[in-house]
């Protein structure tokens, strides 16, 4: 990010001179309410754009994208986690997994298979999201991400709503299966257990000054 | 997985509210295709029946009555003409065939039509096709003996002259069979009865018209009935003449000479048909304006129960345009649903109004003897289920929209 300022109705949220993850690096973003955490990780996946500076994705400046190819390069670079899961309730697991691959145009039954085993969700493929546990919710969450073989991942306080084991669990996986494909992850928490759990640490409130 | 997993996933899951809107356009197209169907095939059947004649002669009055009566075995029976009209088109040279007919009897609902057995043997019930025998054979005709019978003085006794009361039923006359008798009442089913008694001597195979639902008599034993003796109405005349000229030109030649003079008139009754049907044609009018009312209706309740679901679908908006579902994709999803459920009510729709067109095709079978084929399918089926899914498409517009503009930021928080 460079000379990003992204504000609404006239109030600044967010202010970051220069901010450089290095490809396939694991970094968390953390910071206190309100110090423009989500809109961050909107400005990197393209939902938002910047009132100003420039948002580079895999050398792309996605901000100056027209929206179709922003939604395009979204849905093939870049995998979103998120705190409530966000899968689709009438979708079967593996539909949800599916889904993600459709706007990329790129459906592969066998890799959606595939990703929800590596995920611990073998038998658990036919399942509604409301026939999952919470956690097993996340894990598709994180098949769904990878499924496009994104350049970056992207969650957003993705233990938010599990317990401590549980989200130990699913930020450990999330880390393992980041490091073996070498996507790029990006962390939104304000959870110390996760931040800790990182090498790489940014705080938002300092970055933006705010 | 395809958009239509997502529009076929999204109907699913509001099932009731996708059945009910489905429902009321299956209803409309139903009865849209109903009309349609029952207006065009009984207008191909009344026009089949029709195809064999190519003149009816009868008395001054009414046109339609009289095609009415002699073509379709329908309506009350008309006054009479004098036999001598049928005797001098019988030797009109521009006559190719001219057959005797006389009503005002019934059996069960069936007319009694008296007539002679060159109807049988030398008329085409439609061009180009017969009547044949089922079963049996023709009634017994001695045309001599009917002329002797209709030009003997008033007071003369037909005593020891033994009258053959024979019949040949139509296909569609049930309980008949060969040997089997019957009596008759005067006027319709609820009128005295007479108390002659006919023997069938044979049954006829279905000719897919309201013949098929006659009774032929022998023209002769009518006018042995002892009530019709004592009616000085009867006496000496016959209800009508079908006549099959030798082309079009005699045929205009001949009608504008007989209604030229007093006592008759020459119809053509493919083209009273027209005029009958000019006539149904209005009151189809209404009822597809009714049943596209209903249509309208239906199209309308699908926008308004998708719209009204839109708020609930747009945090599964949002996450679709999350994971790089474009608006133009999102748009596209909610216009194939109201599509596909405009589709699906047209295709329900239109195996409902088959299903109605086989009930009505029964009831024009037994009334009028028109035969009709509910299940065929006709092309302007097609442009109805086009328009049905076309309606469905606009109505999918406006919740499309908002669909469309959904913010996905605004769509992902946790206050959505």
């Amino acid at each position: 990010m460079e000379g990003v300022r992204k504000g609404y109705n006239g109030t600044p949220v967010l202010s970051i001179g220069r901010l450089e993850i290095p490809k396939g690096a694991q970094w968390v973003i953390t910071g206190r309410s309100g110090s423009g955490k989500t809109t961050f990780l909107n400005l990197l996946a393209g939902i938002l754009t910047p009132d100003a500076g420039t948002v580079t994705v895999a050398g792309t400046p996605i901000n100056l994208l027209p929206e179709a190819r922003r939604d395009r390069f979204r849905a093939e670079k870049i995998g979103f986690v998120f705190q409530t899961f966000n899968l689709l309730q009438g979708f079967t697991a593996l539909e949800n997994v599916l889904l993600g691959m459709l706007f990329a145009r790129k459906t592969d039954r066998a890799r959606g298979e595939s990703l929800l085993d590596r995920v611990g969700l073998k038998d658990r493929m036919g399942y509604r999201p409301s026939e999952l546990s919470v956690g097993q919710q996340q894990r598709v969450a994180i098949a769904r991400a990878l499924a496009n073989r994104p350049e970056l991942i992207l969650a957003d306080e993705p233990t938010g709503n599990l317990d401590p084991k549980t989200g130990e669990s699913v930020i450990g996986l999330l880390k393992e299966v980041c490091r073996e494909g070498g996507e790029t992850l990006v962390v939104v928490t304000h959870q110390p257990q996760v931040m800790q759990s990182f090498k790489d640490v940014t705080d938002l409130s300092c970055l933006s000054g705010r | 997985m395809s958009l239509w997993t997502i529009v076929r996933k999204n109907i699913a899951q509001r099932k009731l509210s996708s059945a009910l809107t489905s429902a009321s356009v299956a209803l409309g197209v139903a009865v849209v295709v109903a009309v349609l169907a029952i207006k065009e095939e009984s207008r191909e059947g009344f026009r089949q029946g029709a195809f064999g004649y190519d003149l009816v002669v009868g008395v001054k009055g009414s046109p339609l009555q009289l095609v009415l009566n002699t073509v379709y075995h329908l309506d009350a029976p008309p006054e009479n003409i004098p036999f001598g009209i049928y005797e001098k088109l019988k030797a009109d040279r521009r006559v190719r065939l001219a057959v005797p007919v006389a009503v005002g009897d019934f059996f069960e609902g069936h007319r009694l039509v008296g007539t002679s057995d060159r109807l049988f043997r030398d008329f085409e019930v439609q061009k180009g096709q017969k009547f044949e025998l089922a079963e049996g054979r023709l009634f017994r005709f001695d045309e001599e003996r009917l002329r002797h019978v209709l030009t003997a003085p008033p007071d003369h006794e037909h005593e020891g002259e033994e009258a053959v009361f024979e019949a040949v039923v139509g296909a569609r006359v049930g309980g008949l069979r060969p040997g089997s008798t019957f009596e008759a009442r005067h006027g319709g089913d609820f009128g005295p009865a007479h108390e002659e008694k006919w023997t069938v001597a044979g049954v006829l195979k279905p000719t897919g018209t309201a013949n098929d639902r006659a009774i032929f008599i022998n023209l002769e034993s009518f006018y042995h009935i002892k009530t019709h003796v004592a009616e000085e109405v009867n006496r000496g005349k016959i209800s009508a003449v079908l006549l099959q000229t030798k082309g079009a030109h005699a045929a205009r030649d001949l009608a504008w000479e007989i209604n030229k003079g007093p006592e008759a008139m020459a119809v053509v009754p493919a083209e009273v048909v027209v005029e009958l049907f000019e006539l149904i044609g209005k009151v189809d009018l209404v009822l597809l304006a009714v049943s596209a009312l209903v249509i309208l209706v239906a199209g309308i309740s699908i926008l308004v129960s998708i719209y009204n679901s839109m708020a609930e679908r747009r945090r599964a908006i949002a996450i679709m345009r999350a994971l790089g579902a474009r608006r133009t994709t999102v748009l596209s999803i909610v216009i194939l649903e109201a599509s596909a459920l405009c589709a699906l009510g047209g295709f329900a729709g239109l195996l409902l109004g088959h299903l109605l067109t086989a009930a009505a095709a029964r009831v024009l079978a037994a009334r009028a003897g028109v035969a009709m084929s509910p299940l065929a399918f006709r092309a302007d089926e097609l442009l109805v289920l086009g328009g049905v899914v076309l309606l469905g498409a606009l109505a999918g517009v406006v919740p499309a929209l908002r669909a469309y503009r959904t913010d996905i930021a605004d769509g992902l928080s946790p206050t959505s």
